[in-house]
């Protein structure tokens, strides 16, 4: 039966119905393909990084007209993503993006709500992450640049990296291993710092 | 769940009644859900596809849209219409008021602190 392969209802747990559900709160990850965003995510998430699939309208960004149907296609793509459970009323959600400049549809989605994105960056491949920092200077959600030091190197120094990004002055860029929770939990807070800020003048208006 | 590669599934269009698309805004990656039913073998419950009876017994727990989307391998767009239709039938709360704002800064405080707890 169809049924075989959900999970059995009758042996779900009789929890105490009601919890009230946490306050959640979310950061994007995002980079080009094979940046280290999903270790990134698993490093710091507390639980293994799950996989959404999306079905996504596939469009060149600054092509994209609302309505307009020509040449659109759309694709499945797959989103990991984990979470953090900051307190029994907080959790904090982390989701990677894919970085591919078509898929700029989906970040409109995913940074509706964010309080900041973290743009994943191997220096040895700077052109993967164009798009994605291209995407972040446009919209008003704060944002960092952190460079994957794989094997503890990085290709390029950090200011031919700003440099050849052409990063905004208030753009922070720093250099992170993906691999270790501590590294990946303080590139998280130079995103949430930036939020702060930014919440704070917000706030004073 | 080990029956999955045995199974056809049925396409996400025959699950949503041919609707695509996204028809209730409220309901994001993150929007958390909750049950309103929690008898597995609640009359309600009956009458509903199998995915639709997963949903809400996931959901006695609270749960965000992505993770139900992840844990019953259904797509997000599917996910999305099957939370809308749930919560339509009174079977699904959406927590949609509880959703943070990013301006403020009380919150992102408290998410600070959180993560500089870690060791």
């Amino acid at each position: 039966m169809d049924s075989a392969r959900l999970p059995n209802l009758t042996a779900m747990p009789a929890t105490a119905p009601g919890r009230k559900p946490p306050i959640p709160v979310k950061i994007i990850v995002a980079g080009g393909f094979g940046v280290g965003k999903t270790t990134a995510v698993a490093a710091i998430s507390e639980i293994d990084p799950l996989t959404t699939e999306a079905e996504m309208t596939a469009a060149g960004i600054g092509v994209d007209v609302p309505g307009a149907t020509a040449d659109k296609t759309t694709t499945t793509v797959a989103m990991d993503f984990g979470c953090v459970t900051i307190d029994q009323s907080l959790k904090l959600y982390l989701f990677g993006a894919p970085g591919q400049a078509r898929f700029g549809f989906m970040w409109d989605d995913l940074a509706r709500g964010a309080l900041g994105a973290l743009v994943v960056v191997d220096s040895s491949r700077l052109d993967d992450c164009y798009a994605a920092v291209d995407y972040f200077e446009r919209s008003d959600l704060p944002f960092a640049v952190a460079v994957n030091a794989f094997e503890g190197q990085i290709a390029h120094d950090i200011e031919s990296i700003r440099w050849a990004l052409a990063l905004r002055e208030g753009v922070p860029i720093l250099v992170f291993d993906a691999r270790r929770r501590l590294s990946v939990r303080d590139a998280m807070l130079v995103v949430l710092d930036l939020a702060l800020a930014r919440a704070t003048r917000a706030e004073a208006r | 769940m080990d029956d999955a590669d045995h199974n056809p599934r049925p396409r996400p269009f025959v699950l949503t009644a041919g609707r695509v698309g996204t028809l209730d805004p409220d309901i994001e990656l993150h929007t958390q859900v909750t049950a309103r039913v929690f008898d597995p073998n609640a009359a309600e419950l009956a009458v509903l596809a199998s995915e639709a009876r997963a949903i809400v017994a996931l959901c006695a727990e609270p749960l965000s849209v992505a993770e139900i989307s992840a844990r019953l391998r259904l797509h997000l767009g599917v996910t999305k219409i099957l939370v809308g239709d749930l919560r339509a039938a009174g079977l699904l709360d959406v927590h949609v008021m509880d959703a943070v704002s990013p301006h403020d800064p009380e919150t992102i405080l408290r998410v600070i602190h959180g993560l500089r707890a870690f060791t």
